[in-house]
């Protein structure tokens, strides 16, 4: 508009910049309608039904976001997971986890959430007798599944004496390790912690109907909108290429994380070679199962006990899981037979 | 502009008023109309599209870079995406897609085999590329038969 209109001060001038901004705000919100996902209690129309999704790439593996709220929820969801891979990768350089490995004994100030992971990690060790082991670090550094990396025998004698879960101290937010070879690896329970973590973040932001999947670590929040349980398939982890399901589930507020034993896997020289390690050999698991699957309120504990279950061959993961009315499980051995605890809500197929 | 307010007459400053009032009345009733058309247009393109589509799907590649293509699985077709991560083909056939071959170690985005269902995925970790199958007309999962199928999450 000219100076010269703007001197006027003529109060069609307002009429008309209010007509304009109306329109635009009109045109803009409906736009927004057409093209955004949306939350609940929108109006009848197909696109409101749908939730908003986000995928990426986060923890060497897909993670999928699928909320009914609004996209922004999303956003927030995929920034807190940056987050985390900047606080809790064992590769990131200035990581928490990178900062404590290569400290060498000496204390480590660290994020919030590192000290709490580590301090529920201890927890986990204490009642596995160790099985369950983040300090597993010295051994796993030393293999690569994804470039088929095998460590020789005896760097692996070595680095088993640097796993006890013992030597790790945690206070407030500094983080000592004992023993200054040793080395921490969060992988076998950042994917549950994070999932707790995201649950909580959507459900702060008033979102009542969730299904977030980080890499088949999958946890449900609330129902889905019409009230209905999530219905969540549990495929064959050691499947390559076929997808094998072998059982369903209907679950509200519930994680489920399965486990396979030859997900990440390499062979060399005819020996195959899985990631999932005995804390007291350094070397694969020697066990008679191939997957399992949990059930649980939380993700952390399914992300901790998938792995001990493996540890602890079909029988005893059994006898565990009945010792722990809280959680439900599957197993499969290695002749593919399906057992699940008593009165699980899992429906083999 | 102010000079030339201050030179101006009162008789002919009131016509001249009169004037730039109507012209820019009129421009505002453009834009108005302009906006309106804008949405118009918008929902009748996305309506329509919607209508249309019927049971049309598109296989979606997401490629290390950020990029994404969309390829319609009615027309056979074979793409290859190299990145600075690494090279993917993909090809699309009698209306499924999969990865034909990659310079990735592992290859577990061509056993992954075949997809053409809005629930499936097909992932290469190593290069940061994945496909996912997006219907036209919204999700297909309740066009989706068999059990497996059907699940809104998977755990594996």
């Amino acid at each position: 508009m000219s100076a010269s209109a703007l001197l006027n001060s003529n109060p069609n001038l307002t009429r008309r910049s209010f007509a304009l901004l109306g329109a635009s705000t009109l045109a803009s919100l409906s736009l927004a309608y057409l093209t955004g996902c949306s939350s609940t209690g929108s109006s009848s129309s197909s696109t409101s039904s749908d939730p908003c999704e986000t995928t990426f790439f986060a923890f060497d593996t897909v993670i999928t976001l699928s909320a009914y709220c609004e996209q922004s929820v999303l956003d927030q969801a995929q920034e807190r997971c940056t987050y985390f891979e900047n606080i809790f990768s064992r590769t990131i350089e200035g990581s928490d986890i990178s900062k404590i490995n290569s400290a060498k004994g000496q204390p480590v100030t660290v994020a919030e959430e590192t000290a709490d992971i580590i301090l529920k990690s201890l927890e986990y060790s204490k009642e596995t007798d160790g099985l369950f082991d983040i300090s597993i670090g010295a051994a796993s550094t030393l293999w690569d599944f994804n470039e088929g990396i095998k460590p020789s025998d005896k760097k692996l004698k070595e680095a088993i004496k640097h796993i006890d879960y013992k030597n790790i101290a945690v206070d407030g937010t500094t983080v000592t390790l004992a023993d200054p070879k040793a080395k921490l690896d969060l992988g076998g329970i950042a994917k549950g912690y994070i999932a707790d973590d995201l649950a909580e973040l959507f459900k702060e932001a008033g979102c009542e109907s969730a299904c977030l999947n980080l890499g088949g670590n999958v946890y449900v929040l609330g129902t889905k909108p019409d009230g209905s349980n999530w219905k969540v398939g549990v495929y064959d982890p050691n499947s390559d290429g076929s997808e094998n399901v072998i059982a369903s589930c209907e679950a509200a507020s519930k994680s489920i994380v399965t486990s396979g034993l030859y997900e990440r896997n390499f062979t060399k020289d005819g020996v195959m070679y899985y990631h999932i390690l005995d804390p007291k050999t350094g070397y694969p698991a020697k066990t008679d199962l191939l997957a399992s699957s949990i059930y649980s309120e939380k993700s952390i504990d399914g992300d901790a006990y998938a792995t001990t279950l493996f540890l602890l061959g079909r029988d005893k993961a059994l006898e565990f899981l009945k010792s722990h009315p809280d959680i439900q499980g599957l197993v499969v051995n290695s002749k593919d037979k399906v057992s699940t605890t008593d009165n699980s809500p899992f429906e083999v197929l | 502009m102010i000079l030339f307010k201050q030179n101006i007459n009162p008789t002919s400053k009131a016509a001249l008023a009169t004037m730039g009032y109507k012209q820019k009345k009129n421009r505002s009733v453009l834009a108005v109309a302009v906006i309106f058309a804008v949405v118009v247009f918008a929902w009748g393109f996305v309506l329509l599209s919607n209508a249309s589509a019927g049971t049309g799907t598109s296989a979606l590649v997401h490629d290390g870079d950020g990029g994404t293509t969309k390829l319609s699985l009615a027309e056979d077709t074979t793409k290859t995406f190299t990145t600075s991560y690494g090279t993917n083909t993909v090809v699309v056939k009698n209306g499924e897609v999969r990865v034909e071959s990659a310079d990735c170690d592992n290859q577990d985005c061509v056993h992954q085999g075949t997809i053409s269902t809005a629930d499936k995925q097909i992932i290469c970790l190593p290069h940061k590329l994945w496909i996912e199958i997006v219907s036209d007309e919204g999700k297909s999962g309740s066009m989706d038969t068999s059990k497996a199928d059907s699940f809104d999450a998977s755990s594996r």
